[in-house]
């Protein structure tokens, strides 16, 4: 089974020449039917194999050696009965650390490096402990090692689930960079999953919580480059709203959609500049995403958890940007989608005919 | 450089995902393209029934008044460039204890870095001075600025975004230099 070919190598390959169509083309895949089994057993029971029996193979450029290191990880991991992505996260973490290398030189003996204090540094092994983590036997042990990043991850992140993989071992590990990790997250997952032989429904594509790979899925790209934001029906349209009672007259600024209901995809309308991701003051989770030319779009009521990219990400048309949700002024799953024209909030559904897409 | 491998990585994951589904009957079927770019109508915003300015937006509660667009003008690429030094500055204080770093740098974070740098220790820091101007090295769009600036632990480069054209520069993210962790 550990001979099979990783999946997300398969993947990676067999997505290569999408990436070059995609680039010139524009070319969006259509979504589908997600699976069943696919990400089922990402929140499930660990994943392991025999350290000794790690295949003589090269994974995600990974050669023996750092695989059985690997191998020791998921170990502990499943020693301690943690999950598959806490697993995960171990060994995204060692890559990020010793590059899953058992390293048994402190950087003070190669580089003179020292604490800010002024004292040696003293970090070694695959999760580079200082002193303070145990004896150097027991750091430069392979599970034993492992055991103590994950019972530290245990204790300090206890809310990981809900964090992104890089943050979990930000906070375990007081780096000096919260996104140090998020490289390591892809092979990681290969290499767990071809260790395993088993798909363990982790994204290798993104580690952010909301990402699991049966649920992102793009939206359709129209010939004029535009994509609807999210599927319908229409639950509420744009315009002026008068209070039965009160009398009192307010504005709905945007289009709302069902957009799959709670966890569905939400599209970028259009290609452009995430330029901000956050909650507003009363509680709305809202992305906004800039395509120049003086056109902005909002996409509202998203939970933290549910937002799939950051502040200076470029998006494509169609794009899956985040998950449906139900944050602030909400009272069930929906996107709540605004445009923006020079600074002019208008009626989304007017202006998305405008460029041939039909909302709901 | 840094542009072209985060767009990549944006393409690489979305390609990467959408074969994530089975492939027995869902075959890529690609949608008509247009290889001139996307269409941006030329509308006057007037016509497509803008909210009266001061009416009560049901969502925010709050009210309403057109956003003050952002361009890159003088006065922004200075206004930038002024932000950056000053996150720096208060970020590479590896000698402080972290209460009073998070004091000076918080406020100069958007929400989701006040999340995701709340656990830093600064001690970690190994910039304690800037040694040259920053440099704007992405402007794509005139909401978020990509600026490097010099340091003498070498080159961090922050990303910044404003919420409209008037609107404080917020720093999402300070990237280490090369070899820096």
């Amino acid at each position: 089974m550990a001979d099979d070919k990783p999946k997300g190598g398969i993947l990676v390959t067999a997505a290569v020449p999408l990436i070059v169509i995609g680039m010139v083309f524009s070319i969006i895949l259509v979504g589908s039917s997600s699976s069943a089994a696919c990400g089922t057993v990402a929140g499930g029971s660990g994943v392991s194999i025999d350290p000794s029996k790690v295949p003589d193979t090269t994974i995600a450029g990974y050669d023996h050696e750092q695989l059985v290191n690997a191998a020791n990880v998921m170990q502990a991991g499943k020693d301690l009965g943690l999950n598959v992505r806490d697993q995960t996260i171990g060994i995204m973490t060692a890559m990020g650390e010793s590059s899953l290398r058992n390293i048994d030189y402190g950087d003070w003996e190669t580089g003179g490096i020292t604490n800010p204090d002024g004292s040696a540094t003293t970090s070694i092994g695959l999760f580079q402990q200082q002193d303070g983590w145990g004896t150097r036997e027991d750091r430069l042990n392979l599970h034993s090692t492992s055991m103590k990043f994950f019972q530290a991850m245990t204790a300090k992140v206890p809310e990981r689930e809900n964090l992104e993989p890089t943050i979990v071992a930000h906070r375990t590990q007081a780096n000096a960079d919260p996104y140090h990790y998020t490289p390591f997250w892809e092979p990681a997952v290969q290499i767990i999953e071809g260790l395993a032989g088993a798909d363990t429904g982790l994204n290798p594509g993104s580690g952010a919580p909301g990402a699991g790979c049966d649920t992102l899925v793009p939206g359709q790209v129209n010939p004029n480059g535009w994509a609807a934001p999210g599927a319908g029906p229409i639950t509420d349209p744009y315009g002026m709203r008068q209070h039965p009672i009160t009398g009192e007259y307010k504005m709905h600024t945007g289009t709302d959609l069902a957009a799959g209901g709670c966890d569905g995809p939400t599209w970028a309308a259009q290609a452009g500049v995430v330029s901000s991701r956050g909650f507003d003051s009363a509680g709305n989770g809202t992305i906004t995403v800039d395509h120049g030319g003086g056109v902005q779009t909002k996409y509202l009521h998203m939970f933290d958890s549910g937002m799939l990219v950051n502040v200076g990400d470029k998006v494509t048309a169609g794009q899956q940007i985040a998950k449906t949700g139900s944050s602030g002024q909400s009272t069930g799953c929906h996107l709540h989608f605004m445009v923006i024209v020079n600074g002019e909030t208008v009626d989304p559904a007017a202006y998305m005919a405008e460029v041939g897409i039909t909302l709901g | 450089m840094r542009k072209i491998g985060t767009a990549a990585l944006v393409i690489v994951a979305l390609a990467t995902l959408s074969a994530c589904t089975p492939s027995s009957d869902d075959e890529a079927t690609p949608t008509p393209v247009s290889t001139s770019g996307p269409i941006f109508p030329s509308v006057d915003p007037s016509t497509l029934n803008p909210p009266p300015t001061g009416v009560v937006d049901a969502d925010t509660g709050e009210l309403y008044a057109p956003q003050i667009v952002a361009v890159w003008d003088d006065e922004s690429r200075a206004g930038v460039i002024a932000a950056v030094e000053t996150a720096m500055t208060a970020y590479a204080r590896p000698d402080l204890p972290f209460d009073q770093w998070w004091a000076a740098v918080q406020p100069l974070l958007d929400q989701k870095a006040s999340q995701d740098y709340a656990y830093m220790d600064p001690a970690r820091i190994v910039a304690t001075q800037l040694t040259g101007k920053g440099v704007i090295v992405d402007d794509t769009s005139a909401y978020v600025a990509t600026v490097e600036v010099p340091t003498n632990a070498g080159t961090y480069s922050l990303i910044l975004s404003r919420v409209d054209g008037k609107a404080p520069w917020l720093v999402s993210r300070f990237t280490l230099p090369e070899g820096v962790n």
